[in-house]
């Protein structure tokens, strides 16, 4: 790397950058909040001056279906719009800005037999993403998990139907795909749709039970508020070239995440408010994606292929990296796997253990498998499987004639909530591999910190067996990461969360 | 010190450097220039009391390293202005090596750039990416095969 070095030394920062950096001055303090509503108080004189001359001038309209007043947070309906009988005068009242929830950014008008109803969108604050961001995680779709595309639709079925998609949402622009997953017993797992109507206007909208939507980075400087009885976290850039909006939160035990990026910045914010207020009011009609194909094949939540029931599917040089789409740049195979055969594909012979033996079917060895292998952990009182979702694999498999590298990045431990658990008594458990790493270390954190990705882990004892290591453990519930390395073969990191009574 | 000769001294002291890095990042030299100077507008915005000349540095790393991702995220295109026009290489070799440097990924040619020409560990590139360090080794890792064929023995390890 001496000529990249000597190539970087010839490189100057440009004396009209350093000109410009000269003049910079500190920006201005931002004014208080109170007085970025001036003109939105100042535009509600007018509607409010402009609403008392029509109804003065004697509008039919006004006198015979008055615009209904909505409360924020009131669901409405197609029976409130036609039922409505109070004028729409609570845009703005003095207390509306008050508390971060109860400020508006306007709202819109939606126009059906005849009558006129106002919905009013929350504002939004937002932190802004220039701070400290931390890597959490990413798309880790549970093992056994079945996913498959949706119809644009069942996106907007998803979504409450088309007019929602149009009215409510203002998506009617975009170019809307998406999938979802349901876990093995068919429970919904989650669904990630993704919006575009340009290069540099395009949103990711995701739901999924039980827990916020992964993502890649999580800001400090976030800011949390309750809209709508929600608690929303919202973040956003604002660049030359356009700015970037994100919201999170909860609601009836769902997480969401609308992620948009926009060349408005006014017009993003509007489209944010639009979802808040949709999903807040509406929820989404998740009946309507129904569930996994029915011919039992799913959809690789890698590559995106289909993969018929019972067949493994291996992919070749497959590379998640962190915060960017998933992309396949080799090959993947659908052929049918079998067991039996598998100790002979590389004609090497399986691990010599006699717990592995015992108590599991025969594998093939790490080096012929497309990730690293299960990592059992033993106690008195039973046993518990791990897979890996965060590792560097090589492997190789002359059968096929494929072999690659694998990184997969998954959840942070503290995220990992479903991770194989055990309560024992012992003082020590038992981390049985089938292909014995050649390092392991172990850090923990105790299970009060679930969810708190940022929580300091603290070392835990790892001791080297002649067929295994034995993992001292803390007293009380700790999630445990365990690493392993393996000199040829890569390393791979296990969730476990262990209780010692 | 007051701020705006404070200001003056970090220009003097790490524009360089933060172009130099945002340039590695980003592959384009007027966004490498947007980059540096939202890094100085930041601190300005700021003012962070920072330790000494090493905590300075990497502060300014990192916030220029999330000037870049930002611009990355907005920015849908191939550069527009190709970095070897600029500033071409002095021979076919070193040609050939830039090349690959900027096929790679973002964030592998950030983790390249501060680990080989920043002399960063890991541990304190993850620290200005955001990233774990496991992930910044599989980054460096990564950007070592595609670059094998320019790289000499002694200075494959970290």
């Amino acid at each position: 790397m001496k000529k990249y070095k000597e190539y970087m030394d010839s490189v100057k920062a440009p004396d009209t950058l350093h000109r410009r950096l000269r003049e910079l001055k500190a920006p201005k303090k931002k004014p208080a909040s109170w007085t970025r509503y001036g003109s939105m108080a100042a535009a509600l004189a007018l509607v409010c001056g402009l609403g008392g001359f029509l109804a003065w001038t004697g509008d039919v309209n006004s006198r015979t279906s008055p615009i209904p007043s909505y409360p924020i947070g009131h669901q409405e309906s197609a029976a409130e719009i036609t039922d409505a009988s109070q004028p729409d005068i609570a845009i703005v009242e003095p207390g509306d800005v008050t508390e971060p929830g109860e400020k508006t950014l306007g709202g819109y008008d939606v126009t059906g037999g005849g009558v006129t109803a106002h919905y009013i969108l929350p504002y939004i604050e937002y932190g802004d993403t220039y701070g400290a961001a931390e890597t959490v995680m990413d798309w880790d779709i549970p093992a056994g998990a079945v996913k498959r595309e949706l119809t644009r639709d069942e996106i907007a079925a998803l979504m409450g139907g088309e007019d929602a998609v149009d009215t409510h949402l203002d998506w009617g622009g975009y170019e809307l795909t998406g999938w979802a997953a349901w876990y093995e017993d068919g429970s919904f797992w989650g669904a990630y749709l993704y919006g575009c109507r340009g290069p540099l206007d395009h949103f990711e909208f995701a739901v999924t039970a039980g827990q916020l939507p992964p993502t890649c980075v999580a800001y400090a400087n976030s800011v949390t508020q309750e809209i709508r009885g929600l608690t929303v976290t919202a973040d956003g850039y604002d660049g030359k070239g356009g700015c970037g909006r994100r919201i999170s939160f909860m609601k009836d035990d769902y997480g969401y995440r609308f992620d948009l990026t926009a060349t408005d910045t006014e017009q993003a914010e509007l489209l944010v408010s639009r979802l808040v207020r949709r999903v807040a009011d509406k929820g989404l009609e998740l009946s309507a994606v129904g569930a996994a194909q029915a011919d039992g094949s799913y959809t690789c939540s890698v590559c995106g292929r289909t993969v018929q029931e019972g067949a493994e599917h291996v992919h070749s040089n497959t590379f998640i990296g962190v915060g960017e789409p998933c992309y396949e740049d080799g090959g993947a195979s659908t052929e049918p796997y079998d067991p039996a055969a598998s100790g002979e594909i590389c004609g090497l012979p399986l691990a010599d253990d006699p717990i592995w033996r015992e108590t599991r079917a025969p594998s093939p060895p790490a080096q012929c498998q497309s990730e690293p292998p299960t990592l059992r952990v033993l106690c008195s009182e039973g046993s518990a499987d791990g897979r890996s979702s965060n590792y560097e694999w090589t492997y190789t498999d002359t059968a096929r004639g494929e072999g690659g590298s694998v990184i997969a990045c998954g959840l942070h431990p503290l995220d990992y909530r479903d991770a194989p658990s055990l309560t024992t008594a012992d003082e020590t458990v038992r981390l049985n591999f089938l292909d014995l790493p050649d390092r392991v270390s172990v850090v923990c954190w105790p299970d009060s910190q679930w969810g708190n990705t940022s929580a300091a882990s603290q070392a835990a004892q790892a001791g080297h067996g002649e067929h295994a290591y034995d993992l001292t453990l803390n007293e009380g519930g700790w999630v445990y990461e365990i690493s392993a390395q393996w000199d040829d073969l890569g390393r791979a990191a296990y969730v476990f969360h262990l209780t010692k009574t | 010190m007051d701020h705006s000769n404070r200001l003056e001294n970090l220009v003097n002291k790490h524009e360089h450097t933060l172009y130099r890095a945002a340039l590695a990042i980003l592959g384009d030299p007027q966004d490498a220039e947007d980059a540096v100077q939202e890094t100085y507008l930041r601190y300005l915005e700021k003012r962070p009391e920072l330790r000494d000349s090493d905590h300075e540095k990497a502060w300014l790393l990192k916030v220029t390293a999330n000037r870049c991702k930002s611009i990355l995220r907005t920015r849908r295109r191939h550069p527009a202005v190709e970095l070897l026009d600029v500033y071409p290489a002095p021979d076919t070799d070193c040609r050939e090596l830039m090349e690959a440097i900027l096929a790679l990924p973002a964030n592998q040619r950030a983790a390249v750039h501060l680990h080989y020409y920043e002399g960063y560990t890991s541990e304190e590139i993850g620290a200005i990416l955001g990233q774990r360090p496991g992930t910044v080794r599989s980054h460096l890792s990564r950007a070592r095969d595609a670059l094998r064929r320019y790289l000499t023995e002694g200075e494959e390890g970290e």
